[in-house]
């Protein structure tokens, strides 16, 4: 792992990491560093993510391989890790039998805090829990529950907070307002962040990384803006009326997907210059009428449905 | 200034535990423990005219003696329930329903987690059963007029059974529930295991096994003729049942914080 002036530069190292259960292979011989910043850990359902959360943080051992969390091994210095990280885990199970100010309070206190109230005062604006603090647990909704959960896991500014589907179960403003939340803590505050999600849409916003993992293995990891560099294919949104036929007119060697979505048809272009010649062919000779083509934005999606191809391939 | 992080653990897991009608379950045991049967063959033949002062004395506590020693298997099943809950409670329940794992992952050891939680169920188990012994030993003895005539020699051995004792069913349950993973059948087979052992315990040739051997171990410890600290007699027997918990204990640690996956 590297090393700059006694500080790690990679906050999370993982090596031919493998993770059996029974028969299932969760984790088929990941190795990756998670660096500084947001991170976004992506997959499918099924993909491994939680398991490689898990064996993180010390809560499940590697069948092999190796993790280091802050150069701290995960099996071996798991308090040492948990010193640094606060953790929101996939649909969070609390003490529904205490309020939500007295739960929070022991968490600060395991923390060591000093300014145990404040804190507490702190975490619960930053979630949008005033005025809810002093309700026993159980009688949270899912949502509340949720951030409640996110509170805990901010408490005490730990270096890094592993966030394991923390948008599930909050309303469309409440999963805007919490990714808000988590770009503020990181540009603000230095907090790096793990995030691992299925839905693609909502990491584009505040990642800076992205790893990619499917069926157990790693896809492709690094930062979001050289993903995006290098995704080789461009995507089109062309409204043709006759979509059959236009899909039916392109080459193979020039488009590597076309599908149809509503009434439009996006296009995976490996070669531009040839697709607007076919396009232009196909306009020419009456096969089809164009009203709309423009060149879409890649999307994480595009990146990970790309990656995918790509393993396919 | 910032607390001991067990120590925080165990307040927590005391107050977990507590969040149940604790006075009631207290108040039920004690009644049940009242309305036993044999409550007069240790008292009401005594004619204290007759006696010296030293001479009431010594049978004051060796009244109380045998009845430390009875209630101490009157005791058992009881208690046995009451393990099975709390045991159940601070592993299985929250091992089954996530919440051990988010505990986890704050900045407490395995360690400390399973000593809090272990010593949480042995505390609530050993205060109800030395607040019961010594109670039935010393101040309920309502036929004659021994009433309220403490020998507090006897106390440290009274104190020494209960703990044998609840040790013994805090071992048994604690291991049964981190093993089993889950609430229902730690709750159930916990207490199945420890009402089996109290039925080999009857028979011929096993009364090594609580809850016969504490009542074994209770005669040989208050010897009448001597009402000073224990005395053990039996000393392999008496070995017995506590290795046998410290041997769970260990065994259910090494699991809890080596072999336990929380997924």
């Amino acid at each position: 792992m590297a090393r700059r002036g006694g500080r790690y530069l990679s906050l999370i190292c993982v090596a031919k990491l493998t993770k059996r259960y029974g028969r299932i292979e969760a984790l088929r011989g990941v190795s990756l560093t998670v660096e500084k910043g947001v991170t976004g850990l992506i997959g499918p359902n099924g993909a491994g993510k939680s398991t490689l959360i898990k064996v993180l943080l010390g809560l499940i051992k590697p069948t092999r391989g190796k993790t280091r969390v802050f150069g701290f091994d995960s099996r071996k210095q798991r308090s040492k890790i948990m010193e640094r990280v606060g953790v929101l885990h996939e649909k969070p199970s609390l003490p529904s039998w205490v309020t939500a100010r007295q739960y929070l309070e022991y968490v600060a206190q395991m923390k060591r805090l000093e300014n145990v109230d404040g804190e507490v005062e702190r975490v619960s604006e930053i979630c949008g829990l005033v005025g809810y603090v002093d309700r026993k647990i159980g009688t949270f909704s899912a949502g509340m529950a949720q951030r409640l959960g996110l509170a805990d896991a901010l408490i005490g500014r730990p270096e890094l907070v592993i966030l394991d589907e923390p948008t599930a179960n909050l309303d469309p403003l409440g999963r805007y307002d919490v990714l808000n939340r988590i770009r503020q803590l990181s540009e603000r505050e230095g907090i790096n962040f793990l995030i691992s999600t299925h839905i693609l849409s909502e990491l584009e916003r505040v990642c800076d990384n992205v790893v990619i993992l499917n069926e157990g293995s790693v896809l492709t990891y690094g930062s979001f803006k050289e993903l995006l560099a290098e995704d080789s294919v461009q995507r089109y949104i062309v409204k043709v009326e006759e979509p059959e036929t236009f899909i039916q007119g392109l080459s193979k060697k020039t488009v590597s997907s076309a599908e149809v979505k509503g009434d439009s048809v996006i296009v995976g272009v490996i070669d531009e210059v040839q697709f607007m010649k076919e396009v232009n062919g196909m306009i020419r000779t009456g096969g089809i009428t164009l009203t709309e083509l423009k060149r879409s934005t890649v999307s994480l999606e595009d990146i990970f449905i790309e990656a995918l191809r790509r393993k396919a391939a | 200034m910032s607390k001991n992080r067990f120590v925080l653990n165990l307040a927590w897991e005391l107050k977990n535990l507590f969040r149940f009608p604790f006075p009631e379950v207290l108040l039920g045991l004690f009644t049940f423990m009242v309305f036993l049967p044999r409550l007069s063959v240790f008292a009401g033949t005594l004619i204290l005219s007759d006696l010296s002062w030293q001479e009431i004395t010594r049978q004051a506590a060796y009244v109380s003696a045998q009845r430390a020693s009875f209630y101490s298997v009157s005791a058992y099943l009881p208690m046995a329930i009451l393990g099975s809950i709390f045991a159940t409670l601070a592993f299985a329940y929250e091992i089954e329903n996530g919440l051990l794992k988010v505990h986890l992952s704050h900045p407490a050891g395995k360690r400390t987690i399973y000593l809090s939680k272990w010593l949480s169920c042995f505390l609530i188990i050993f205060t109800t059963l030395s607040c019961a012994l010594l109670f039935f030993a010393f101040l309920y003895i309502p036929q004659n007029d021994l009433y309220l005539i403490v020998n507090f020699d006897l106390a440290p051995g009274i104190l020494l059974l209960a703990a044998l004792e609840a040790f013994f069913v805090v071992s048994v349950t604690v291991s049964f529930s981190i093993f089993s993973r889950k609430a229902s059948v730690s709750l159930v087979g916990s207490f199945a295991a420890l009402y089996i052992v109290q039925l080999l315990s009857g028979t011929s040739g096993m009364t090594f096994l609580p809850p016969t051997s504490f009542d074994l171990q209770a005669r040989s410890m208050f010897s009448p003729h001597s009402i000073s600290f224990p005395r053990f007699y039996a000393f392999p027997d008496f070995l017995i049942v506590p290795i046998a918990s410290a041997v769970l204990t260990i065994t259910s640690y090494i699991y809890f914080s080596k072999g336990l996956e929380l997924a």
